[in-house]
């Protein structure tokens, strides 16, 4: 499972990263790449653990690797379930599993609940371009 | 919390489903008989839409988010129900529900399938939709 936030409609930003170029884009992989850091302790707390022998789930959440495409999107994101989970789940899908404890609001959990991915996301996405606003402001200085 | 109450009020009225008996606020129910829909409120975003103006005054929009969850005994039954539901919030725009605007609903994407359980009755299929709802304060 994996949840993806797009900074987009700040026009501001997006005129400083093409104005900066190659510097923009790695300022901005910078700040993203440490925001998405500092989600995952929060996501990992909140990710629901199997009270039998459970947990796999929860040491599954990852940062993905940040690219930055030809065209200058910059990407970053975490996973959760996915390869990690396949030696034990069976038969069962390891991308299935992770989905409906994600998205599944009639489960009762111990520990965590279900949108431990997404809560923590679309809470902080919101402040990501004044940080890189920030950074942007930092390297044009540079310059 | 409103948005749940103003959404099962909004497909109260524009459905067969009918509030508290197979249209409800936040999960469905473990023992309501199925076909059966739920309307949860699971998060929310910092409001963009702050004004000049007097302490506490409500900025003017903000947004919730959404799960709209539909429980039936047959996959298609569900996937019908789920379909109808968001055929009517999906790109909802400038609507007035009980008394409160809402700006705009929009869907994280077409629903899908959850899973299955199994009861007494036989199976239960869940099919989920996600949507982001700009909305007067309430």
């Amino acid at each position: 499972m994996r949840v993806r936030v797009e900074v987009s409609g700040s026009d501001e930003v997006r005129r400083s990263l093409a104005r900066l170029g190659r510097a923009g884009q790695e300022a901005a992989r910078k700040v993203l790449g440490a925001e998405v850091q500092a989600m995952l302790p929060e996501i990992r707390a909140n990710t629901p653990v199997d009270p039998e022998d459970g947990g796999q789930l929860r040491d599954s959440v990852r940062a993905t690797k940040l690219t930055i495409t030809r065209t200058g999107r910059v990407s970053a994101g975490v996973v959760a379930g996915g390869a990690p989970l396949r030696k034990y789940l069976g038969t069962r899908k390891a991308n299935v599993y992770a989905v409906v404890q994600h998205e599944d609001m009639t489960a009762k959990h111990t520990t965590g609940g279900p949108k431990f991915v997404e809560r923590t996301f679309m809470r902080r996405a919101p402040r990501n371009p004044a940080k890189l606003m920030e950074a942007l402001d930092r390297e044009a200085k540079k310059a | 919390m409103a948005v749940e109450a103003d959404l099962v009020s909004y497909l109260d009225g524009a459905t067969a489903l009918t509030a508290g008996t197979d249209l409800f606020e936040g999960p469905v129910p473990e023992n309501a008989a199925s076909p059966c829909v739920g309307v949860v409120h699971y998060g929310s975003e910092p409001s963009d839409d702050y004004t000049m103006g007097a302490s506490l005054a409500a900025p003017g929009s903000e947004w919730e988010l959404v799960q709209v969850m539909t429980r039936a005994n047959t996959r298609a039954a569900a996937i019908t129900q789920a379909n109808a539901l968001h055929a009517l919030l999906d790109n909802l725009q400038g609507a007035t529900i009980n008394g409160r605007k809402y700006h705009a609903i929009e869907s994280d994407g077409p629903p899908f399938f959850l899973k299955i359980d199994t009861v007494a009755a036989g199976l239960r299929w869940y099919y989920v939709a996600n949507y982001r709802v700009r909305k007067a304060r309430g």
